[in-house]
């Protein structure tokens, strides 16, 4: 996966409202349909899986060095 | 070992959705200030409307001076959705009265991300938007100035009419 597809994917996994899967007529199958990489890949993913792929990416980019957090994780 | 991560992009992720939240913010303004236009063409203030389309055009550079700032250090821009565009104003008062509070709206985000990118030590975000910095700084006294002229010549009578042709002065 390139560096453009992965932000691809932070910005959509990032924009998802986790607040709808709470909510009966939002959300109500509690499942999201992520495409991947120019839709090579099709991810069907419950609230727990989406919550944790938020937090992988989330480090992901600090360990990168491309997050501002970087900074403070290395202090 | 190779940074490939860092070679392939120039700022933070933060700094990057920042700059994505005032992509929309500028288009918002853009499609506001063709809304301002289109209420003047209507109600007769033709030269107020060639401010605003003016205002418009800009607005969208401004856009577009950000979007590409994003390709060219290697982030992902974000095309915005723009919507509730506020169409209805009751005068050319209430019209200038509100591009001066949408200006210092947008003074108050780019203060934010120079804020936000200084904190974050991204040093290439924060000299970037030196430009959008002074530029506000104008583009806020401009629309001072109109709201005094206005103010100085009032509303009654044929003022409306004055009002409307002396805003001429500031659409180069």
């Amino acid at each position: 996966m390139s560096l453009c597809q992965l932000l691809s994917l932070r910005h959509k996994v990032m924009n998802i409202a986790i607040e709808d899967h709470f909510h009966g007529d939002l959300n109500a199958h509690g499942f999201e349909v992520l495409l991947l990489c120019n839709k090579k890949h099709l991810f069907i993913l419950n609230t727990l899986e989406i919550l944790d792929l938020k937090n992988l990416i989330d480090q992901s980019f600090i360990s990168m060095g491309l997050s501002a957090k970087t900074e403070a994780v290395i202090q | 070992m190779k940074d490939i991560a860092r070679q392939s992009m120039s700022i933070k992720v933060e700094s990057m959705d920042l700059l994505n939240g005032q992509i929309k913010i500028e288009a918002h303004a853009s499609a506001t200030y063709l809304a301002m236009a289109s209420w003047c063409e209507q109600n007769g203030f033709f030269t107020s409307a060639k401010f605003f389309f003016k205002q418009a055009e800009e607005e969208r550079e401004h856009m577009m001076k950000i979007f590409n700032f994003l390709v060219d250090t290697g982030g992902n821009p974000i095309s915005p959705e723009v919507t509730n565009i506020n169409h209805d104003y009751s005068s050319i008062v209430d019209v200038f009265e509100s591009t001066l509070e949408h200006e210092v709206k947008v003074t108050k985000s780019i203060h934010n991300i120079v804020n936000e990118a200084r904190k974050g030590g991204d040093i290439v975000t924060e000299r970037f938007l030196d430009w959008f910095v002074m530029e506000q700084v104008e583009e806020e006294n401009t629309v001072r100035d109109i709201l005094d002229m206005i103010e100085v010549t009032g509303t009654e009578g044929v003022g409306l009419q004055m009002i409307d042709n002396q805003v001429a002065k500031w659409i180069d």
